[in-house]
C-alpha cells in the first residue's frame, strides 16, 4: 500500500535523497516522464484533430487549450516546448532501450556506465533532431 | 505478458517515432503512404505502451482486487475511444 508522503523521505525511505543512487533516479525520472508524455499523447491527439477537423473556436475549444497548454503549447512557447518534449522523449527513449537490454541479461554489471552510454546517445540523437528540424518546430 | 508487450511496444515506439519525426516533416512522394502507416500504427503503439504504463505505476503502490479490474476495464475504454478518435483526427491529413 501507498506510504503517505511524509514518509517518503524517512531515513529508510527508497526515495529519500540520501538513499538514491543513479539507478534509483533513473527509475524515478522514468516514471515522471513517463506520466508526462501520457499527457502529451493526449493533447497531441486532441490538437491534431482539432487542427484537421477545424474545432478551434468555442468553449470546448478554449478549455482544451488550457489543459494542453503545458504539454503542446502554440505560439511563441511553441518551440521551447518542443526542445522540452524532444528532450523528454530522448531521455525516456533510450533509458528505456537500457532497460531492455538489461531485463533481456545484458549489460547488468555495468549498468552505469550504459546509463551514461544511452544519454549520450539520446543527446546526439536530440542535436541531429534539432539540426534538421528546428526550423519547423512549433509549427505542428 | 503485459510486461511483454510493454518491452516490445517500447522498442517499436523508439524505431517509429524517429520515422514519425522524419516524415512529418520531409515526407513527400511515396512517402506520404509510410507516414499514414507509422502514424496509424504509433497511435495504436502509443497508446498502449502510455496506458499500461500508467496501469503498472498505479499496481506500484497496491490497490484491490476489485479496483484492479476497475481501473483495467476504463484503461481499456479510455484508449479504444481515444485510438478512434484519433484516426478520425488523423484522417484528414493522411488522406487529403
Amino acid at each position: 500500500m501507498a506510504r503517505p508522503v511524509r514518509k517518503w523521505f524517512d531515513r529508510s525511505s527508497d526515495v529519500n535523497p540520501r538513499n538514491m543512487r543513479l539507478g534509483m533516479y533513473a527509475w524515478l525520472i522514468q516514471r515522471i516522464s513517463g506520466i508526462y508524455l501520457v499527457f502529451f499523447l493526449v493533447t497531441h491527439i486532441g490538437a491534431i484533430a482539432q487542427a484537421s477537423l477545424g474545432i478551434t473556436k468555442g468553449l470546448g475549444a478554449q478549455a482544451f487549450d488550457a489543459f494542453r497548454n503545458p504539454f503542446y503549447a502554440g505560439g511563441p512557447a511553441a518551440p521551447v516546448l518542443d526542445l522540452i518534449l524532444l528532450g523528454i522523449v530522448a531521455f525516456h527513449g533510450l533509458n528505456g532501450i537500457r532497460i531492455v537490454f538489461m531485463d533481456l541479461g545484458f549489460g547488468i554489471r555495468r549498468h552505469k556506465l550504459w546509463f551514461w552510454v544511452c544519454m549520450i546517445i539520446a543527446v546526439v540523437a536530440s542535436g541531429f533532431v534539432i539540426f534538421l528540424g528546428l526550423p519547423l518546430m512549433g509549427s505542428g | 505478458m503485459m510486461w511483454l508487450l510493454q518491452r516490445i511496444t517500447a522498442v517499436l515506439l523508439v524505431v517509429f517515432l524517429a520515422v514519425h519525426i522524419w516524415t512529418t516533416n520531409f515526407a513527400t512522394g511515396w512517402a506520404t503512404l509510410l507516414r499514414a502507416g507509422v502514424d496509424l500504427s504509433l497511435l495504436a503503439l502509443a497508446l498502449f505502451h502510455g496506458l499500461n504504463g500508467v496501469r503498472a505505476i498505479i499496481l506500484d503502490y497496491g490497490i484491490g482486487h476489485a479496483a484492479r479490474r476497475v481501473l483495467s476495464a476504463s484503461l481499456v475504454t479510455i484508449g479504444f475511444i481515444a485510438f478512434l478518435f484519433g484516426i478520425y483526427g488523423l484522417w484528414p491529413i493522411l488522406f487529403p
